[in-house]
């Protein structure tokens, strides 16, 4: 069973540039540029998008001798990682959109629980 | 004849002189390329065992990538290589094994019935000590603390997890309580922290909503666990009702000012 994926703005980013393009297979060095993020931030997003079934990894179909590298694991977005991921950027979207209000939101007794 | 000796040897002496120095540099490069590759190997072993030759290879090819890649020149290389592997060193794979342990089942240990009168009893001071329960009578707090059970918890025991269903309110009636949210790269957020007595975990219960954090014990605690339904059914007693709605318009004017 997938995990539950928690939006916030680092897992968004990310996926934002997996919808950009969704035929387009990503790497870990080039998420990096994409997002401005370090690498200790961006993988540990990709391990838990990987989990939660938005995101596959396969190693990049290349002759490392004739390459002159080697294979890159490639992370593709998920039917299903699109489909969610649409609904979850529109949610947080909607969110950040009514932010100037949630000063004045309720907040539980001695906590968030 | 000695100039002519001199200039040779001045010759002889800079041709070794710049065949050395390449070698030197060579061996310079080769040694200063390994040290991104071992802070990622290093790296890796922060990782659980059966997630750790995937991900050391993975970073290790990406870092031949940035290595030897045509972009910019050998230092700036080496350097973001550098700083490809201390990043993932000090965070990455932290925050992956974090993630990792954290998704093994991790369950609140089994509660207990107060068997005894005078048990129950000892509650009641407690109850009436929270900030939730001051204004009820101690029929209710004795029937309050009836309808509950007992979680002894020992340090670091979760009591709930985020994300999972809400089926119970906690009473502190002994001992530190936290709770921690963990954000999308697995670092552990501490909101608030409790000492008896207090009273959490009420308003996902009552709106039926999944926790927003996790509690866990801080050292031994022991909490009394009112359940859905118990919560339900004392809520048909006006006392409890109205202390609850005073707690939730205290809770308003407190976020409003």
């Amino acid at each position: 069973m997938a995990d539950e994926v928690r939006m916030t703005i680092t897992v968004a980013r990310v996926l934002r540039v997996f919808l950009d393009d969704v035929a387009q297979p990503r790497y870990g060095y080039e998420l990096m540029r994409l997002t401005g993020y370090p690498s200790g931030k961006l993988y540990p997003v990709l391990a838990r998008l990987e989990r939660a079934g938005w995101l596959t990894k396969e190693i990049e179909d290349i002759d490392p001798a004739i390459e002159g590298r080697p294979a890159r694991r490639l992370y593709r977005i998920s039917a299903d990682g699109i489909q969610a991921a649409r609904l979850a950027l529109a949610v947080l979207s909607e969110q950040l959109r009514l932010a100037p209000g949630t000063g004045r939101r309720l907040r539980p007794h001695g906590g968030l629980v | 004849m000695s100039a002519i000796w001199a200039v040779l040897l001045g010759l002889f002496g800079a041709l070794v002189g710049a065949a050395f120095g390449d070698l030197f540099s060579e061996e310079v490069r080769a040694r200063l390329g390994r040290v991104p590759a071992g802070i990622i190997r290093l790296a890796g072993r922060r990782l659980p065992a059966d997630v750790q030759q995937a991900w050391t290879g993975e970073w290790l090819d990406e870092l031949e990538y940035i290595l030897r890649g045509a972009e910019a020149m050998p230092v700036t290389r080496l350097v973001r290589g550098t700083s490809f592997a201390i990043s993932l060193f000090a965070r990455g794979a932290p925050a992956i094994r974090r993630e990792s342990t954290g998704r093994a089942p991790r369950e609140r240990p089994p509660t207990r019935p107060a068997a005894d009168a005078s048990t129950l009893a000892s509650f009641v001071p407690v109850l009436r000590k929270t900030e939730l329960f001051r204004d009820v009578d101690e029929p209710v707090l004795l029937e309050i603390a009836r309808r509950s059970s007992i979680l002894d918890v020992s340090n670091s025991q979760p009591i709930f997890t985020q994300n999972e269903p809400s089926d119970a309110m906690f009473v502190l009636a002994k001992g530190t309580v936290r709770l921690v949210v963990h954000s999308a790269d697995g670092r552990q957020i501490e909101l608030a922290r409790h000492t008896e007595p207090a009273v959490f975990g009420e308003f996902s219960l009552l709106d039926d909503s999944p926790r927003s954090a996790s509690a866990e014990a801080v050292g031994p605690s022991r909490l009394l666990v009112l359940g859905r339904q118990a919560l339900f059914d004392v809520l048909q007693n006006r006392q409890v009702v109205e202390a609850l709605l005073r707690s939730l318009v205290e809770q308003i004017r407190h976020s409003d000012h």
